[in-house]
């Protein structure tokens, strides 16, 4: 092994990075030659310098980490209520919709006094007329819902003309 | 099981807390982070001033990356891991603040930036690493201040082993030739 190919290997043989074969080679290269040996000493210097320049934290690092952490945990604590909070808030909102689009079912609406002496009202009139009825008054009649009509909930009436 | 807590934070302020686990958990929850601090604090500090050569930054960014260890903490399975996922959040964050000062640097372009140098005067480490390719830095430092393995580095860093043996070298070798340098000076 030449000088080259043992610099290459200085740092790995240093940090056990390299096979047994190698470090035995790295090792009796280094017997022989002060060069790469001072090389060696350089290298570990370096590695000496920057552990010897490591210095440790200020304690307020911990404090203000245990401050930010604390209040993070209580938060994280009531996570469970989100979910239910939520199918509530949706339940709440999907009733108060159902409550305030339906209309009263039992309303019916009013008939003016004027229409009332004039015209009879038939409710739930569905059937057809009787075969032998003279059909032509349907022609004539007026289609009438009540006022507050709001689907299909409130009878349909007639107003049949006398 | 529930737990109700009163209980007097900083002395100021009143906290109530629903805790749905067992008492102790929290206690010992603290212990285990406190001790995982305890035992990597340093190395993570020195890594992130190595890269940053500015005290308040390594702070700021020890302090984010521990704070979300905690947050992820339950994801962890085993030390390694927790190490692994310490150094690897400090170097990326490292290297984002490098990204921002560059674009800053860019932007401002001549227009000098008074760079904070709260560190020790005379040190040589800060001297040495100064004029390094953070790219280069890093697996120096993981290597040297984390004593972590090629592989590990290689793991840390997203990078193959072929990758983290060439960057140690011409780290090392450029360290050498600024250290040469400065003792000739």
């Amino acid at each position: 092994m030449n000088c080259e190919d043992t610099r290459e290997l200085l740092y790995d043989y240093l940090k056990n990075e390299i096979s047994t074969s190698e470090i035995s080679d790295v090792e009796s290269h280094l017997k022989r030659c002060e060069s790469c040996e001072s090389e060696l000493a350089h290298i570990k210097g370096i590695s000496s310098i920057i552990r010897a320049s490591m210095e440790d934290p200020h304690e307020s690092v911990f404090i203000n980490i245990s401050r930010s952490i604390k209040p993070a945990a209580a938060r994280i604590s009531l996570n469970w209520l989100k979910p239910v909070l939520a199918f509530a808030i949706v339940m709440f909102v999907a009733i108060g919709v159902y409550f305030y689009t339906i209309p009263n079912k039992t309303e019916i609406a009013e008939v003016p006094e004027a229409i009332s002496e004039n015209y009879a009202v038939v409710e739930n009139s569905y059937a057809e007329p009787e075969e032998n009825e003279d059909s032509s008054y349907y022609n004539d009649n007026s289609y009438v819902t009540g006022s507050n009509y709001a689907g299909g909930y409130t009878p349909v009436s007639y107003i049949i003309g006398q | 099981m529930a737990d109700l807590q009163l209980y007097n934070y900083e002395q100021n302020s009143l906290y109530i807390r629903l805790i749905f686990t067992n008492a102790g958990y929290e206690e010992s929850m603290d212990n285990k982070f406190e001790a995982i601090y305890r035992e990597n604090a340093r190395y993570v500090y020195n890594v992130a001033i190595g890269m940053l050569r500015n005290k308040t930054e390594a702070e700021d960014i020890m302090q984010n990356v521990f704070i979300k260890l905690f947050d992820n903490y339950s994801a962890f399975r085993g030390d390694s891991t927790i190490r692994t996922y310490l150094y690897r959040m400090t170097v990326n964050k490292c290297l984002d603040l490098f990204r921002l000062r560059k674009i800053r640097e860019s932007k401002l372009e001549k227009i000098e930036i008074p760079e904070e140098k709260n560190h020790a005067a005379g040190n040589e480490l800060y001297s040495l690493l100064e004029k390094l390719d953070p790219d280069l830095k890093a697996p120096v430092l993981l290597s040297e201040i984390g004593g972590f393995s090629y592989r590990e580095i290689g793991e840390i860093l997203g990078i193959n082993l072929g990758t983290v043996k060439s960057r140690i070298h011409r780290g090392m070798n450029k360290l050498r030739d600024i250290a040469a340098k400065e003792a000739s000076i």
